[in-house]
């Protein structure tokens, strides 16, 4: 398994879950037992710390995802290059042909030439002042 | 056309094009040029890309550019043509008045007797 590249955001988002999850549960528990108006604004607390748990775990999820695709991208033998390949000589010698096909497509084409030039003038403006003596 | 003051200068660029209307290449920097350089005097960047067209004289004048397409060891010359540009001198800057100023009043100097 890689290692997590941030381990201080993990802990700060960690945390910050920590302290939301109790406080939702209450706030559900709060919600139970109030008056009618009470119960309005306990809701809305409880959408509002809802979300922002939600919005936390799906970042710590996806901070898990990045782990395990370093952990693949690293059996994948990164940051190694991937070497050339080798061929047997009959490939090689096709590779070839189609290589000089391409070449010989290529040279078809030239470059168009440039035909027409367009001045275009801005708008007049002062001229700066003369530094002569 | 284009009208300016004997005062004012334009900064002009060129498009350069082919035959399809792609952007163009060319050989070198494009050479900038008026058609009378006691109106219109050009100075072109180091590139040939722009320029800065002043205005010196009163009159009718125009801007040229030309620059070799052929891109190899050949020429093939193209030119470019503004609008043509009319001078005038900003009225503002003409002299409206005339302004006398007196100085005091002093005795005449009596006539030299005989």
């Amino acid at each position: 398994m890689a290692d997590d590249p941030n381990l201080v955001l993990r802990a700060e988002l960690v945390a910050t879950l920590e302290i939301l999850i109790p406080q939702i549960r209450g706030l559900h528990a709060l919600a139970l037992v109030s008056s009618d108006d009470l119960a309005v604004a306990v809701t809305k607390q409880i959408h509002i710390r809802e979300r922002r748990r939600d919005l936390l775990a799906a970042t710590v999820h996806a901070i898990d995802g990045l782990i395990q695709a370093l952990a693949t991208l690293d059996a994948d033998g990164y940051p190694t290059p991937i070497p050339d390949a080798a061929v047997p000589a009959d490939l090689l010698t096709e590779l070839q042909g189609e290589e000089t096909d391409m070449d010989a497509a290529v040279d078809l084409f030239a470059l168009e030439q440039a035909t027409s030039i367009s001045v275009l003038l801005g708008i007049p403006t002062e001229k700066p002042p003369s530094t002569g003596v | 056309m284009a009208t300016a003051f004997t005062d004012q200068q334009f900064d002009a660029t060129i498009a350069i094009t082919t035959a399809s209307g792609a952007a163009g290449k060319v050989d070198g920097a494009p050479v900038w040029a008026t058609s009378d350089a006691t109106i219109l005097t050009a100075t072109a960047a180091a590139d040939g890309m722009s320029a800065v067209i002043a205005c010196v004289g009163v009159g009718t004048a125009h801007v040229t550019v030309t620059a070799d397409a052929d891109l190899s060891a050949g020429v093939a010359a193209i030119t470019g043509v503004s609008e043509d540009i009319v001078v005038t001198v900003d009225p503002a800057s003409e002299a409206s008045t005339i302004t006398v100023n007196l100085g005091p009043a002093v005795a005449k100097t009596p006539p030299a007797g005989p």
